[in-house]
């Protein structure tokens, strides 16, 4: 009985699958199954679903094999990792990978992805492509994490060891797709049900196991319950879990381990991409860029076509701070949601003198083909590559257009909230004629989208700001105070005509950014080039040279995504640009919008991205809520294992206390065991209780419950090997004993060891005292050890 | 045998007849109470014991004193190179008057026979006494005769004089039931031996306080002093995991495992308890257990002794700290 409890969790030898072990062994498989819709999330496609799936099923068929037949320990580790390495090595053997290495030399790529796959999973971008690199890791967690539950569903008896396995598998895939809302949660429930149902079914095993053997009267027997109502109850809480999180507000960010990874690709435009615009438009001989050949499901086209998109200004210079990560041929999905209707574009685009990393493109990417080492930020949707893309580079480009009605665009409102926050942020030091000379041009519009066109013909205006390529160049606040004639002071109205109000797109869209983002209203600052008609050699294809290299702002409004308003008179660019079919551009028909100009919601300006023009203010804004949950993280923390410590420890001793006579003699042993590891006399296992008693008296505080441990050990020997079973008197005597024990260990160690002996957790450890090899097994007993028992 | 356990008033007679045989062989040997009682315990578990130490430090006197202090008859063997097999267990004579075949007893028909230097004799004539300890008869010419009971041997050798000694076998060995040393006297304990002899008092002025009756009765009362089931797999856990050590050429057999059962309940009985606990065990363990520990050479040329491997057994082996519901 001993010896059994001794071998604990040791791999059991002799026939593995038994009855109702082929029913674990399923429910593994089926939890497991629920890791593949998480990883779904994380691969374009269904592809991905062959070579993990069969590492599920054939891992557990070894497993079971392996099971029937193998008998120790190492023999199951060796079969499980070879057994997974040869599985990647075949499964992923064919056009899986992405460079393409055929026979021997898909080895090699193996043995890459082997050592830097998990780093390759957090720098790619969503969804990425099944290829090799990717897919390593996540085949081998899932092969090993079956391998392991079902050879321990075989080879032990502890009820929820093999849950541990697929837990981590399938809350490491739950990290890896980590803030992609909430798709995975029907893949929980199952999961969640599998796992529920598989502790279920082996908890009634151990329970008919324990009647069968001698009972032990320290643990209470299982009752007689049949599995039936219990994997009905499983079910119940796992459906009901899985509801209850559907509805469960749940913070909008999620950790995401990528942001602990800086990304593997470092894109950084060795000219700034604005002041490049003059520099294009200056070139000496205008040469071509890029031909585009564009063609949409609605007919419509587009007239300008975006390489960057700068949201970040310190001052002095615009700039892009994206994170840009490899990317498949599927991109990801924006921040963004668009209720608009949507026309999906293609452009496919071939590259002649391309300067700079960032490719063109429009609208809201959601695919690129043709090209590799495309980098992507899913935030700004800006593309770019890894590598400077010669001459004859083409790529085919799938886009989402929103194509919003002019009613529609007249009731926009700004985005709002922590995404927008980035977009809205001014750096200190902002002129104060800014935000009043903003008020002071969109005061009379009712509606957001009124006052941005309003600010845009306002801009626009020749008279005002003529344009001018050859005007200082710059957009720097103090050039752009200049250009607004704010200079001084601010206060007054900025008078017509005022020298150095000359300027180009620059200045314009720069202006226009400064002056939008002052009003709450979040802009950005794009760059790229215009499409002109002249250049057009068929339908649809332009060739797009540096003449028209162009920069424009872009306003996020919710539901549609970026618009494009014009600041700049883009008839003075020397260019014919095709009839523009986006009504959000600003060489829309202002009376048209102003027609409904009726019931419109006020401006809705972030509360400290206000007039004041505090810069940095949104920032801080978007973090108010984290101290509250870091100060109740660190108190659950802190809190949480000393309180389980706590309960775990007062749970024993009622359970202890409970049961008949000898077994509440034989808890009141391990009871004042436990106690006294408390103060410092561990591991008493192997002592009996007059060695623990007389140890105890060594303790600090152990001299003055000396007398109660020394009335208590012949309690318990007599209870525990005497020749009749004790009475319940003899138990009460026993715990009375134990009762006036704790107390004066408790009073002689003082309040605050006391609280330390509360919680420490070491009494709570299981301790194998004897070493394995000692342990009596059933090998024959001349000791022939490993030999044949069958 | 009976099934039913001790009762309270047994052990308590039991105690005290123990206590009246230490105090009595104490008022000759000084300062060994350990080594007399385990030897009384031996004595009531019917175990034979082998006192292993130095010359000189009473083991003959310790044996001559329990010997006399029980009512009946002590034979005492001194065995020499020479000594015979039949001198140990007799031998058959011819007798001219009845004109027939007579048995003339050896030395072994005693109640408490002393065999004094047994690594001395022959391994013919070690081998003699090793079926008597066993079964407790001797075989000449082919008739078994019992020798009388109580029947317990007590031995001593001596580890030090090796040459033209014979080492016991392990077959031999695994018979008695401890082995024990006695060492050194304490200062105290020492000049009282010196003045004993002043007085000239000698081990053979130990005057009987028990008859063999009562020794018989001691060790029936033994074998029904309750031994639990988790001790009894308390014990065979300690003595299976010393067959597992590697450093043993030799585990401990279940004659040993027996013998530990047997005399942790004479201990308890000592102790006035109708039970054993696993103090009783873990007491006697090492003198019960070790003389059947054969190291490997190389384990001894490390340093590693038999006693020190049990140590670090009994701190290893948790003790059982939960009855058994019903057997």
């Amino acid at each position: 009985m001993t010896a059994r409890r001794m071998m604990g969790g040791a791999l059991r030898s002799g026939r593995a699958l038994r009855s109702g072990r082929a029913a674990q062994v399923i429910a593994v498989v089926v939890a497991m199954a629920a890791v593949l819709p998480v990883l779904g999330v994380f691969f374009d496609g269904p592809s991905f679903a062959a070579p993990t799936g069969g590492a599920i099923l054939v891992a557990a068929a070894l497993a079971v094999a392996t099971g029937a037949r193998a008998r120790r320990v190492d023999t199951f580790i060796l079969t499980g990792v070879v057994g997974g390495l040869v599985y990647g090595a075949l499964a992923l053997a064919p056009g899986h990978w992405s460079a393409g290495p055929a026979g021997p030399l898909h080895l090699a790529a193996y043995g890459h992805a082997l050592v830097d796959g998990g780093a390759r999973m957090l720098s790619v971008g969503l969804p990425a492509d099944p290829t090799g690199e990717l897919l390593v890791v996540p085949v081998l967690l899932v092969w090993g994490a079956t391998f392991l539950a079902v050879v321990l569903v075989l080879r032990t008896d502890a009820v929820l060891a093999p849950l541990v396995p697929p837990i981590i598998a399938f809350a490491s895939a739950l990290v890896l797709v980590a803030a992609r809302g909430r798709r995975e949660l029907v893949a929980t429930g199952v999961f969640l049900a599998a796992g529920l149902g598989l502790a279920a079914l082996r908890a009634a095993r151990i329970g008919a196991t324990t009647r069968s053997t001698p009972a032990d009267p320290a643990r209470p027997v299982a009752g007689r319950r049949s599995t039936g109502p219990a994997i009905a109850a499983m079910a119940v809480i796992a459906l009901v879990a899985t509801l209850a999180a559907a509805y469960l507000p749940l913070p909008g960010a999620r950790f995401d381990p990528r942001s602990l990874r800086h990304s593997a690709v470092a894109i950084t435009p060795s000219v700034n991409p604005l002041t490049d615009v003059k520099a294009q438009l200056e070139a000496g001989p205008p040469f071509d860029v890029f031909t585009v050949t564009l063609a949409s499901s609605t007919g419509k086209l587009v007239d300008r076509v975006r390489t960057a998109a700068l949201a970040d200004f310190d001052g002095a210079t615009w700039q892009d701070d994206d994170l840009f990560v490899p990317s498949g041929s599927t991109l990801a999905a924006g921040p963004e949601s668009v209720t608009v209707p949507v026309a999906q574009a293609t452009a496919r685009i071939t590259v002649k003198h391309l300067d700079g990393p960032f490719l063109p493109s429009l609208g809201r990417p959601v695919g690129v083909s043709g090209m590799n080492g495309v980098a992507f930020d899913d935030a700004s949707g800006v593309l770019a590559a890894t590598n400077a893309p010669g001459a004859g580079a083409t790529y085919t480009l799938r886009t989402d257009v929103a194509n919003p009605t002019s009613a529609q665009l007249a009731k926009a409102l700004p985005v709002t909230g922590p995404a927008a926050a980035r977009y809205l942020s001014l750096p200190s030091e902002v002129p104060a004629g800014l935000s009043v000379l903003a008020h002071q041009v969109t005061d009379p519009a009712p509606r957001p989208y009124d006052k941005l066109v309003a600010l845009a013909s306002y801009l626009r205006d020749p008279a005002r700001f003529p344009y001018d390529l050859h005007a200082r160049p710059g957009h720097s606040y103090g050039a752009l105070e200049r250009f607004l004639g704010i200079a001084d002071g601010g206060s007054g109205a900025p008078a017509a005509g005022t020298a150095n109000q000359h300027g180009y797109a620059e200045q314009h869209a720069a202006a226009f950014v400064l002056l939008a983002r002052s009003l709450g209203l979040p802009t950005r600052l794009a760059v790229g080039y215009l499409l002109d008609q002249r250049s057009s050699t068929g339908p649809g294809t332009y060739t797009v040279s540096t003449r028209t290299a162009h920069a424009w702002p872009e306003v996020d409004l919710a539901g549609i995504g970026w618009v494009a308003f014009e600041p700049t008179q883009i008839s003075k660019l020397g260019t014919l640009t095709p009839p523009t079919n986006r009504p959000g551009l600003a060489t829309g028909n202002p009376a048209q919008s102003a027609a409904a100009a009726a019931a419109a919601p006020a401006i809705v300006v972030p509360k400290l991205g206000g007039s004041d023009g505090s810069g940095g203010g949104p920032g801080r804004r978007s973090g108010g809520g984290f101290p509250l949950i870091a100060v109740a993280i660190v108190v659950a923390v802190v809190l949480g294992p000393p309180l389980g410590v706590v309960a775990e420890k007062s749970r024993r001793r009622r359970r202890r206390r409970s049961g008949p006579a000898a077994a509440r003699v034989a808890g009141a042993w391990r009871e004042i065991r436990d106690r006294l590891a408390e103060h410092g006399l561990r591991s008493t296992g192997h002592l009996t209780t007059r060695e623990v008693s007389r140890r105890a008296r060594d303790l600090p505080a152990g001299r003055v419950a000396a007398e109660s441990l020394q009335a208590l050990g012949p309690v318990v020997d007599a209870a525990l090997f005497g020749p009749v079973p004790p009475d319940s008197a003899e138990a009460d005597q026993a715990w009375e004993l134990v009762t006036r024990a704790r107390r004066e260990l408790g009073r002689a160690a003082g309040p605050r060891l006391r609280v330390v002996a509360a919680v420490d957790p070491r009494p709570l450890l299981p301790r194998r005292l004897l070493p394995r090899p000692l342990l009596p097994g059933r090998a024959s007993p001349a000791g022939t050890g490993q030999g044949n028992s069958r | 045998m009976t099934d039913e356990t001790a009762t309270a008033a047994e052990v308590a007679w039991f105690a005290e007849c123990f206590d009246r045989l230490i105090r009595n062989v104490e008022t000759f040997v000084r300062g060994k109470t350990d080594v007399l009682r385990l030897t009384l315990v031996c004595m009531a578990a019917e175990g034979h014991v082998l006192i292993d130490d130095v010359p000189g430090v009473g083991k003959t006197s310790i044996a001559k004193a329990v010997a006399n202090s029980i009512a009946g008859t002590m034979r005492r063997i001194q065995f020499t190179p020479d000594l015979l097999p039949t001198d140990v267990t007799g031998v058959q004579v011819w007798n001219d008057k009845t004109r027939e075949f007579e048995f003339s007893p050896g030395a072994v028909f005693g109640n408490v026979v002393l065999a004094d230097e047994v690594n001395r004799a022959s391994p013919k004539t070690q081998a003699a006494l090793l079926e008597v300890m066993e079964e407790r008869q001797v075989t000449v010419d082919g008739l078994p005769i019992l020798v009388p009971r109580p029947f317990i041997v007590i031995a001593t050798q001596n580890p030090v004089e090796h040459s033209g000694t014979y080492d016991l076998p392990e077959a031999q060995i695994d018979r008695f039931m401890a082995r024990l040393a006695v060492g050194y006297p304490q200062h105290e304990a020492e000049v009282e031996i010196l003045a004993n002899r002043a007085r000239g008092f000698t081990t053979d002025l130990v005057k009987p306080v028990l008859t063999s009756a009562d020794v018989q009765r001691m060790t029936e009362i033994t074998r029904r002093v309750h031994l639990a089931r988790p001790l009894l797999s308390y014990i065979v856990t300690l003595t299976g995991a010393t067959r597992r050590l590697p450093e043993l050429r030799l585990g401990v057999s279940p004659r040993g495992a027996l013998a530990l059962a047997g005399a942790a309940q004479a201990h308890a009985a000592a102790d006035s308890r109708t039970f054993v606990t696993p103090d009783d065990i873990k007491a006697l363990a090492p003198h019960v257990l070790a003389h059947r520990m054969l190291l490997r050479p190389e384990a001894e040329l490390a340093g590693a002794t038999a006693e020190g491997l049990l140590g670090s057994l009994t701190t290893s082996v948790p003790v059982p700290d939960q009855r058994l519901a019903s057997r």
